[in-house]
């Protein structure tokens, strides 16, 4: 049954708030993102020591380093961070260090760490040059060659690497041109979503005529370009198949709706309990409580907590009652919910549309050939 | 030692599993699945869950498989 106790399974850190980059759909205000700093050794450790003492722990925990650009706030910063955790988790339970970054900053010290570390890295690009347009700098020029840079240093290190794309409309018109910039990029591991409305942007892809047709003609193209025993894995084709792998009717439950399994704590030690996005805009809302100050635990005894849970899970009943994905989706895009809608007390989305719907009903369509049969 | 029921720690720690558990419960869904291993699907496709629950995986194989893999991406909660 579903454990009845709460459990983190990835703590995501808000190592800086500072981006060297200013990509024009991202989730995290400009606001935000200019600002500087790194977080402080007191709001890590009692991030640590509550998760410890709290009981909150389970045999694996994935410690996620956020930005905006998480490497922003340096190397040196890193190895003391690392040490810090070691020294409050080696014996408690098995930690995996992920970093998610644009790659400009990656250089043959950044290699050299991620590989002592065992981290695992991923690296945001959108594509070829032409589809990766939208990841720009604070200048508004593109930002390709130097992402390619910091992946030519992965690729000479020999690091697996995780390519993450935001598919826009300029991918989908092109998948084939998409699929040879991951083949030929030297990425282990590829996972994709769609320019999707967040709560500091909205969607280029609303309004955008056909565009399930063309996320269909996208999908079954990386459908068939990368088998599930081909050299790049795909996230999610991954997900496709458990799903489809699993006894049907066995309902998903996503880390989205369930509390603390995902925990996010920004540089000044406030925390959300459920997706990160809703903590790192400017709305406070969804600031459960702060670790100087409060327990994770107790943000569930919490009036705040009570309201969020209710919206949360009448939204939930909108889905069930309305689409039927949802034995898959279990209600996933919670945040999207609340960008488009205002509230998560809603149902569809751009991001499920596409990301879950057109998605499955594409590679369910394609099941039914007679060669996948 | 037996905890002291009147522990202020032990109170809040019973009063914050009620709440999770009460949420949880609230999921639609949740009260008419067969099985018990309900909280798989996206919930630990990075992080494998504890031992009885990765014992009771449908996909044990692949998921240990993929432990070992590094750079293996994020899962979409992330």
């Amino acid at each position: 049954m579903v454990k009845r106790r709460p459990q983190v399974s990835m703590l995501r850190l808000q190592a800086t708030p500072t981006c060297n980059l200013n990509c024009r759909y991202c989730y995290i205000p400009e606001s935000v993102r200019r600002r500087r700093g790194s977080m402080s050794a007191d709001v890590l450790e009692a991030t640590l020591s509550h998760l410890v003492d709290e009981d909150l722990l389970g045999r694996h925990l994935a410690i996620s380093w956020h930005g905006a650009e998480p490497l922003a706030a340096g190397l040196d910063w890193y190895r003391d961070a690392v040490d810090r955790v070691a020294s409050f988790l080696d014996g408690r339970t098995l930690v995996t260090h992920v970093f998610q970054s644009n790659g400009v900053l990656v250089d043959d010290d950044w290699c050299e760490f991620f590989r002592r570390i065992g981290a695992h890295v991923g690296i945001s690009i959108d594509g070829t040059r032409e589809q990766s347009a939208a990841r720009v700098n604070w200048a508004g020029r593109p930002a390709f060659d130097q992402v390619m840079r910091g992946v030519g240093r992965l690729n000479a290190h020999g690091i697996p690497w995780t390519l993450l794309a935001v598919v826009g409309s300029s991918a989908m018109s092109d998948p084939e041109s998409f699929v040879d910039f991951v083949r030929s990029s030297g990425c282990s591991t590829l996972g994709f979503k769609v320019e999707e409305t967040n709560v500091a942007n909205r969607s280029a892809l609303h309004g955008t005529r056909r565009i399930e047709e063309r996320y269909r003609h996208f999908v079954q193209h990386l459908w068939r370009a990368f088998p599930a025993d081909g050299p790049v894995q795909v996230r999610e084709f991954e997900e496709y198949r458990s799903a489809r792998g699993r006894d049907r009717g066995r309902q998903a439950v996503p880390v989205t709706m369930v509390p603390l399994r995902n925990l996010t704590v920004a540089l000044n030690g406030d925390f959300t309990i459920f997706s990160g996005e809703l903590l790192f805009g400017e709305d406070r809302r969804f600031v459960f409580g702060n670790v100087l100050t409060g327990s994770f635990r107790d943000s569930l005894c919490t009036e705040r907590f009570r309201a969020v849970s209710s919206e949360m899970l009448a939204g939930a009943r909108r889905c069930a009652g309305s689409c039927p994905f949802y034995v898959d989706c279990g209600s996933f895009y919670v945040s999207q919910k609340l960008a488009e809608h205002g509230t998560f007390d809603a149902a569809e989305t751009l991001a499920c549309r596409l990301e879950m719907q057109t998605l499955f009903r594409s590679l369910d369509a394609l099941m039914d050939e007679p060669a996948n049969a | 030692m037996a905890a002291d029921p009147k522990d202020p720690t032990d109170v809040s720690r019973s009063d914050a599993e009620q709440a999770f558990t009460a949420h949880m419960s609230s999921l639609p869904g949740s009260n008419d699945s067969p099985g018990d291993d309900r909280d798989k699907g996206w919930l630990d496709e990075y992080v494998p869950d504890d031992e009885d629950n990765v014992r009771k995986s449908p996909d044990d194989g692949g998921k240990k498989e993929r432990e070992k893999q590094p750079g293996k991406p994020p899962g979409r909660g992330e």
